[in-house]
């Protein structure tokens, strides 16, 4: 299970920095959640793989959602301004990774945990379905709300840049 | 025909059966409002993706790294475990019907090779990131798990030398977004050349003798004396793998 689990590391990660919206906290989040793998176990009839994802995501409901104040501070408008200011010196890319990250943060938990499972760890509806203990059709309905969700807050975003 | 945007999201995700698949397509050929709309979803989706993929750009925090190396040093230990199963590097005691069995495995994991689209003769570029893999066969000591700048976990599992005297290593590849590979790879002048890859399950890690009979049977077919100890092992690396 070491061997998974380590296999596994960078994929948790990027699950948790999906959830979290920062790396330190994600970083706290993946440690939480392996030592919480390590100390209670893996059912006999789960894979590990899938598990793994689900008590990442447990982990997060139980331990982050409270500081969810915290998250919605670093979305106030107020200090976006500060971030475009500081930002001048940043890559188009960066800036535009900078939106992409700041519209994760608007969507709801499931639509960004779906997100995440779906187009960055690569895993089936099914598989995902799994994980979130949701039917199929659910993590259907959910991936396309959360990409459209995207589209129109990134094309809002756009819009007041282009009226600025 | 319009298409749901939940329909063209499972397209993008290849979650759709092939009919519907060619639907889309054709829709998409047709429908300048069903092509726009899957570039719209397309780019967003590789944006997450990039997004996201940030994070294997920064340091792992202390504790986590101190988890992570506790990780890797109980895997190394299960690891060790688990190889003083494997029954096949004393194969010179064995005798002609396990080699019989073990010729036939040969050709069926080369089957898998050639499934896995893999030229089993010339394959330098066989594997994906095959000149980080090139450069780990040549520098990892066996049973130290690496992680690639992309993800994949590499381990070099063991060394030996074939007939033809050339080095030859056992090695577990998982991408991060394709099947795990149980491979064997011999040095041929300065570089690593593919002889044998079999996919193995995700769930498959550190396999018992059962699990990779097959890839065990060919190290059988290949094998000339014993498998190289931890010990020679460091001293062939140091060395460059010079017979």
């Amino acid at each position: 299970m070491h061997a998974e689990l380590l296999e596994l590391l960078p994929g948790l990660r990027r699950y948790a920095y999906s959830l979290c919206g920062s790396a330190e906290d994600a970083d706290d989040l993946c440690q939480d959640a392996i030592e919480r793998i390590l100390a209670k176990g893996v059912p006999d009839d789960v894979l590990l793989a899938k598990w793994a994802f689900r008590v990442c995501r447990n982990c997060w409901i139980d331990q982050y959602r409270a500081a969810r104040t915290r998250q919605e501070a670093t979305n106030n408008p107020l200090l976006q301004e500060q971030n475009i200011s500081d930002g001048t010196r940043q890559t188009e890319n960066e800036i535009q990774l900078e939106q992409v990250n700041s519209a994760m943060q608007n969507l709801s938990e499931e639509q960004r945990s779906i997100l995440s499972l779906v187009t960055v760890q690569s895993m089936s509806y099914k598989d995902a379905a799994e994980v979130l203990e949701v039917p199929v059709g659910t993590v259907m309905s959910r991936i396309a709300r959360a990409r459209a969700n995207l589209i129109k807050y990134l094309n809002a975003q756009q819009t007041l840049a282009q009226g600025h | 025909m319009d298409i749901s945007d939940e329909m063209l999201n499972a397209f993008i995700d290849g979650e759709l059966s092939s009919l519907e698949m060619s639907i889309v397509r054709d829709a998409i050929a047709t429908n300048e409002r069903v092509a726009l709309r899957v570039e719209a979803l397309a780019a967003i989706n590789s944006q997450v993706h990039a997004r996201l993929h940030q994070i294997d750009s920064i340091s792992l925090s202390p504790n986590l790294e101190n988890l992570r190396q506790q990780l890797e040093a109980s895997a190394r230990d299960e690891q060790t475990d688990n190889v003083v199963s494997f029954p096949w590097w004393h194969s010179s005691r064995l005798g002609g019907v396990w080699q019989s069995a073990a010729a036939a495995s040969v050709a069926a994991v080369f089957v898998f090779v050639i499934g896995l689209g893999i030229n089993s003769g010339s394959s330098v570029n066989a594997l994906p990131e095959w000149a980080v893999i090139n450069q780990a066969l040549s520098t990892q000591p066996s049973g130290q798990i690496m992680t690639t700048d992309s993800g994949a976990a590499f381990e070099a599992r063991l060394s030996f030398q074939n007939q033809a005297g050339e080095y030859c290593r056992q090695f577990y590849l998982k991408p991060v977004e394709s099947t795990a590979l149980q491979s064997i790879a011999c040095r041929t002048g300065d570089d690593w050349v593919l002889r044998a890859a079999m996919p193995t399950g995700d769930q498959s890690n550190f396999q018992t003798a059962s699990h990779d009979r097959a890839l065990d049977q060919v190290i059988d077919s290949m094998i000339k004396g014993d498998v190289i100890s931890p010990e020679q092992e460091k001293t062939v690396i140091q060395q460059d793998w010079k017979p």
